[in-house]
């Protein structure tokens, strides 16, 4: 399955991108992201925390600098803001939300998806900041209250140290990014990609890529 | 093999729990077991908006449950969350989540009370999220407010990936509790839709700890 038929095969759920580190994830969602931007689907990212923006654009900024995969696309991304100052150093601010309590902002980020990007497709990033400040279950009704408003594609990036329960208990599609050991003559993260859970006939659970900052490999 | 109706006689008015690896081997399960004549007699309780979205893209991912839409879209329904939205079956009422669990149940009894007389099967589902909002103790005050109004009603819980700290609670509540296990360990090559049903523990005579069947794909078989 290419990354343009996984998109497809997505559309429409709830997906948990599980990843051993940060890097990976934002790896695995920039050739998601060039997959959709070359089928011209509506993208907005949501981002919690000052930490999450800094070092999403720390990725960024480094996958951009050795020309790989990142394109234009990830410079010009809307992108809604959680946190405690509205300043973010990538893409295109399109809302800020003050973080006053995991359930106002949850709502008040439902509220803006609903009414402003309906149909666009979601990434959240932060979850795991958030996992640290609240408690499980805060989380759980944060969630609860953004699925009674969001009907749109969601992704959610996810450290791996959160508990797989939890996680495909609440998601439709968990999607793991797990780092592998390379003793190749070639440096750098790789990373095999698998389809851990699924609720979804069309998508069993199976291996998809083998992943570097150079390609992405079907199994 | 014990065919699908001998295993619902025994289950006759006891609390079952359903406890399966994900969702979709519950669902399969759960249709295999549905007959024309177990749809008349049922009602479903759906907790949450996560669950209810799920369950509802479930089934229409489904081919194998295309058959019993028909059968789900007539079905009475009280949803339990935020909204009264549900994306299948008839709802009949709803329940507003506030947080306390102990009145949300008392609530539903009173409700699948009034209704007890045509429909004396009650499904559960979604309530797996529960263990991740309330602690052990107010799911059991949470349970034996429920079990207060319908003590005699036959109910099945469908369990998915359960916060751990409550897996003890549910052997201590419910008469018998069938597990649907995948078969084997995850393997990255392997395909990964077969899962063993068996009852894992039981109060009744009848039924007592042992496998049932085989989830195979789409079809329920026999385990040899």
């Amino acid at each position: 399955m290419d990354v343009k038929e996984l998109v497809r095969a997505f559309n429409g759920y709830s997906i948990a991108i599980v990843s051993d580190d940060a890097y990976g994830a934002v790896l695995f969602v920039s050739y998601l992201t060039s997959a959709m931007c070359l089928e011209r689907e509506d993208v907005i990212f949501v981002v919690y925390g000052e930490s999450t923006c800094n070092r999403l654009q720390k990725i960024t900024d480094s996958l951009r600098e050795n020309n790989y995969c990142v394109n234009e696309f990830l410079r010009d991304v809307r992108v809604i803001k959680i946190g405690k100052t509205p300043e973010i150093s990538f893409g295109k601010p399109v809302a800020f939300v003050e973080d006053n309590g995991v359930q106002n902002v949850a709502a008040e980020v439902g509220r803006i998806i609903k009414n402003r990007f309906n149909g666009s497709t979601v990434f959240f990033f932060g979850f795991n900041v958030g996992m640290h400040v609240h408690s499980t279950s805060e989380i759980v009704r944060a969630l609860e209250e953004l699925f009674s408003w969001v009907d749109s594609t969601m992704y959610f990036v996810i450290s791996s140290t959160t508990s797989l329960d939890l996680i495909a208990n609440v998601f439709d599609i968990v999607v793991r990014i797990s780092r592998i050991e390379s003793f190749g003559m070639r440096p750098g993260n790789v990373y095999n990609v698998y389809v851990e859970h699924s609720i979804i006939e069309g998508v069993q659970q199976i291996p998809l890529y083998r992943l570097d900052e150079f390609n992405v490999v079907e199994f | 093999m014990m065919r699908p109706e001998e295993l619902m006689d025994i289950l006759d008015g006891s609390n079952t729990a359903i406890v399966a690896d994900d969702e979709y081997s519950a669902a399969t399960f759960v249709c295999g077991l549905a007959t024309q004549n177990l749809a008349e007699k049922t009602v479903i309780v759906v907790y949450s908006e996560i669950k209810c979205k799920k369950i509802e893209k479930l089934l229409s991912s489904k081919s194998y449950c295309v058959g019993i839409n028909s059968v789900l879209g007539k079905i009475p329904v009280v949803k339990v969350g935020k909204t009264n939205r549900v994306g299948f079956g008839e709802v009949i009422a709803y329940v507003e989540e506030r947080g306390d669990l102990k009145e949300m149940c008392g609530e539903l009894g009173l409700i699948l009370k009034r209704i007890q007389k045509s429909r004396d099967i009650a499904f559960f589902v979604g309530f797996d999220l529960v263990s991740y909002l309330y602690t052990p103790a107010e799911i059991v005050n949470g349970m034996e407010e429920l079990l207060t109004h319908i003590p005699n009603m036959t109910k099945f819980f469908l369990l998915t990936r359960v916060r751990r700290e409550c897996i003890p609670v549910i052997t201590n509540l419910f008469d018998v509790m069938i597990r649907i296990k995948r078969s084997r360990g995850f393997d990255i090559m392997a395909y990964n839709r077969v899962y063993d049903v068996f009852v894992e523990h039981s109060i009744i005579r009848e039924l007592p700890p042992l496998p049932l069947f085989r989830i195979d794909g789409e079809k329920i078989v026999n385990i040899v």
